[in-house]
């Protein structure tokens, strides 16, 4: 398996224009911002703009496909000696289309009141500082809030992590996270990445739970030519998602206690990112 | 805490005559058991098969992954060792419930209540679909309402009514249906629990029939359902037995849908004598003939029971000589056509189950007449907070709930009954405020019928 995992590695480089290039790929997902003009965009990635001046503006595209614009623009606010950048991140959000697209899915339908859910918008502050040159390491803080324009009747959702996250700020309220990532350029066309990230949301309904999150995450990313990436890798989330099992006690009663769920994804990207 | 964790659950003491149950579930085969297969799946329910198919598709991603960098970095070999240790704790997106028969763990209530008769004659028997402590909440899948969740402080308050009429009639057995111990529209409160510690029932066990991580379809999400079995006795052996699933549902809807199962539990009654009691819910909506399959299966599977038996539950069957068989007046017009318009009763199924047990309520005592059979309903889906089309508030209109004992045993005279109202078997709460099911009661006289 080993030696079929090299030769596949072994056929992208072969085909890989990038293997004659003297600079490694860039890291992303980082405090830097891309140069004027300068673009990047992936399925799961953000698509970024460069817009000179040291600013850039970001937006995903997956949410715009449900209806739910979104923008975040990122402004280097300073250096901290050689190499390290301080970036600061101001976007919103529109997340009421995505929930109304999923009405019957992970919303009621509530076809006899004709309820839908309500418009939210969800404004977004980060802070992002990253060092060193063929190894970033990147720490960020962000934090999103959600503010209800009217009555919302959508409650969180209580699902998987990823989804939960998405949504916390409209249905919790507000969505923090905090993040370390180190990424590492082990060859010009392949970077290896690895984070932890922490996140906490706003209050569940009734009865309580942790409304903390923890995430691992590891990754590769192969150049394919000047401008195609592929990203692979997994990720871990361990989190309350009401999870219960039951455990003897001491007493030798059985009882129904909660635990937390712990989620491995596979993830996968597409990434234009011209050099 | 110290504790043991056995996802798997299995550890209570079986204490019954082994001869009515030989598939034994640790994999021994006795003559007439399961075959080899079977007894595979059983153990694989056991052991705890928590993975599904995106977390084999995991594994491979992060064994490349791993491949990839062990001589490069052994930190990121560890990480992704620690990652894939991490696999079997994965909560699978549905419990298929793989199992011919299976073991379940009994609970307790947190302090024992000693019953008032060491060694009973008789028992008070109640069975009850108890709707998920939703009262006449109208949810969405009625067609009446549109609610998918209950607040925490509805459901206890719905539950306290619950008990209340419990605690009214004081059932030595209680069987429940569609009762819930970790579910979204619940607010995931524990109702079996709860039952335990708000009533003098000291035993539960818990039949899970359901037990989906997330439902997504109208923001149903987590669902732990199942039926009960109750006892002020010592439950000292139970089990959930494997029902056929539909055939008439795409796949997705499948692979989150309910799972039938009979439970069985086994109860000391003092005396040295044990007996069997056995809670069913059957299928609704089926097309695909397989609520006959499971009434066929339920009936086989008391057939051979060799301990004396009470079986109650819901079997969402009329009874044979029912006389109203269609046009009930709480289906909403918009339900017509749906998955959840109610198909055609075939109540001729349920004959043999008259024949050849003792029913609570015989057919002569239900009568020939629609009135006569008005006081023995079971079930309304719209209730009284709903008018009729005539204008008047609805009540119980179809018999779907039962109970049945051994030939060997009895009902005592004049004790068996379906408490529709307050009033009946000296009742105070209303029950048809309480649930779209109505009790239904009897006193098993324990050996008091024909061997």
């Amino acid at each position: 398996m080993k030696r079929a995992c090299f030769a596949v590695i072994g056929l992208f480089a072969l085909l890989s224009p990038a293997l004659a290039e003297a600079e490694p790929m860039d890291a992303r997902e980082t405090a830097r911002v891309l140069g004027k003009g300068k673009v990047s965009g992936g399925l799961m990635s953000p698509f970024e703009l460069g817009l000179g001046g040291g600013w850039e503006v970001t937006t995903m595209i997956v949410p715009w496909l449900l209806l739910s614009p979104n923008f975040t623009f990122r402004g280097e606010l300073g250096h901290l000696g050689k190499g390290v950048v301080v970036t600061g991140e101001y976007g919103l959000s529109v997340p009421t289309g995505a929930m109304r697209l999923t009405q019957g899915y992970l919303f009621p339908t509530w076809e006899n009141s004709g309820q839908r859910p309500g418009w939210v918008v969800a404004p977004t502050a980060g802070l992002f500082v990253s060092g060193g040159e063929r190894g970033v390491l990147t720490g960020r803080l962000e934090t999103t809030v959600g503010l209800s324009l009217g009555e919302n009747p959508a409650t969180p959702l209580e699902t998987y992590a990823p989804l939960e996250l998405l949504f916390a700020p409209a249905l919790n309220g507000f969505r923090v996270r905090t993040g370390l990532a180190y990424d590492y350029a082990i060859l010009d066309w392949l970077r290896a990445r690895a984070a932890v990230n922490g996140y906490a949301i706003g209050r569940s309904p009734a009865p309580p739970r942790s409304p903390f999150y923890a995430s691992a995450e590891v990754g590769i990313e192969i150049g394919l030519g000047k401008t195609v990436r592929v990203a692979l890798g997994g990720i871990w989330y361990n989190y309350d998602q009401r999870e219960k099992v039951l455990e003897k006690g001491d007493d030798g009663r059985w009882r129904r206690v909660p635990v937390r769920s712990n989620d491995f994804f596979p993830t996968f990207d597409l990434i234009l990112r011209p050099r | 805490m110290g504790v043991k964790r056995e996802p798997g659950a299995r550890d209570s003491k079986e204490l019954q005559n082994r001869s009515a149950f030989p598939h034994r579930l640790n994999g021994t085969v006795s003559r007439g058991g399961p075959n080899g297969d079977q007894v595979a799946r059983m153990q694989r329910s056991v052991t705890g098969g928590r993975k599904d198919l995106s977390t084999v598709g995991a594994w491979g991603v992060a064994w490349t992954v791993m491949g990839l960098f062990t001589r490069r970095s052994a930190s990121f070999a560890l990480s992704m060792s620690a990652l894939l240790a991490l696999l079997p704790a994965c909560e699978p997106l549905a419990d298929d419930m793989d199992f011919v028969r299976q073991e379940v763990q009994v609970t307790t209530r947190s302090t024992l209540v000693p019953p008032a008769d060491a060694a009973p004659a008789t028992l008070k028997v109640m069975a009850w679909n108890v709707k998920y402590g939703a009262a006449r909440i109208d949810f969405w899948f009625d067609y009446w309402g549109d609610r998918v969740q209950m607040t925490r402080h509805e459901v206890l308050e719905n539950m306290a009514d619950l008990y209340r009429l419990v605690n009214e009639y004081d059932p030595d057995i209680l069987m429940t249906e569609e009762i819930e111990v970790n579910s979204r529209r619940s607010a995931y409160y524990d109702m079996v629990q709860g039952m335990l510690e708000a009533t003098s029932l000291n035993y539960a066990a818990y039949i899970q029939t359901w037990n989906s991580r997330y439902i997504p379809s109208e923001g149903v999400g987590r669902m732990d359902l199942g039926n009960a079995i109750f006892s002020k006795y010592p439950i000292t052996f139970a089990e959930r037995i494997r029902q056929e699933d539909r055939t008439d549902q795409d796949a997705v809807t499948a692979k989150f849908y309910i799972h039938r199962m009979i439970g069985r539990a086994v109860i000391d009654v003092g005396a040295g004598r044990d007996v069997a009691a056995y809670v069913v819910h059957t299928e609704a909506y089926d097309l695909d003939g397989t609520k006959r399959r499971q009434i066929d299966q339920i009936y086989d599977e008391i057939k051979k029971e060799t301990l004396p038996f009470v079986i109650g539950g819901d079997w969402n069957e009329l009874p044979p000589t029912a006389i109203k068989l269609v046009g009930f007046p709480d289906e909403h017009p918009s339900s017509i056509g749906t998955e959840y318009e109610q198909p055609p009763y075939t109540p001729e199924i349920m004959q043999k189950y008259y024949d050849d047990f003792v029913p609570w309520v015989s057919l002569e005592a239900y009568g020939t007449t629609e009135v006569d059979q008005r006081r023995y309903f079971t079930h309304t889906v719209a209730g009284p907070l709903h008018p009729d089309e005539q204008g008047n508030p609805q009540f119980w209109n179809r018999t779907l709930d039962y109970l049945f004992v051994s030939k060997a045993d009895a009902w005592a005279p004049g004790s068996t009954d379906v408490l529709q109202e307050p009033g009946r078997q000296g009742i105070k709460s209303d029950p048809l405020l309480l649930s779209d099911h109505a009790p239904v009661v009897g006193t098993w006289v324990l050996g008091g019928g024909t061997p």
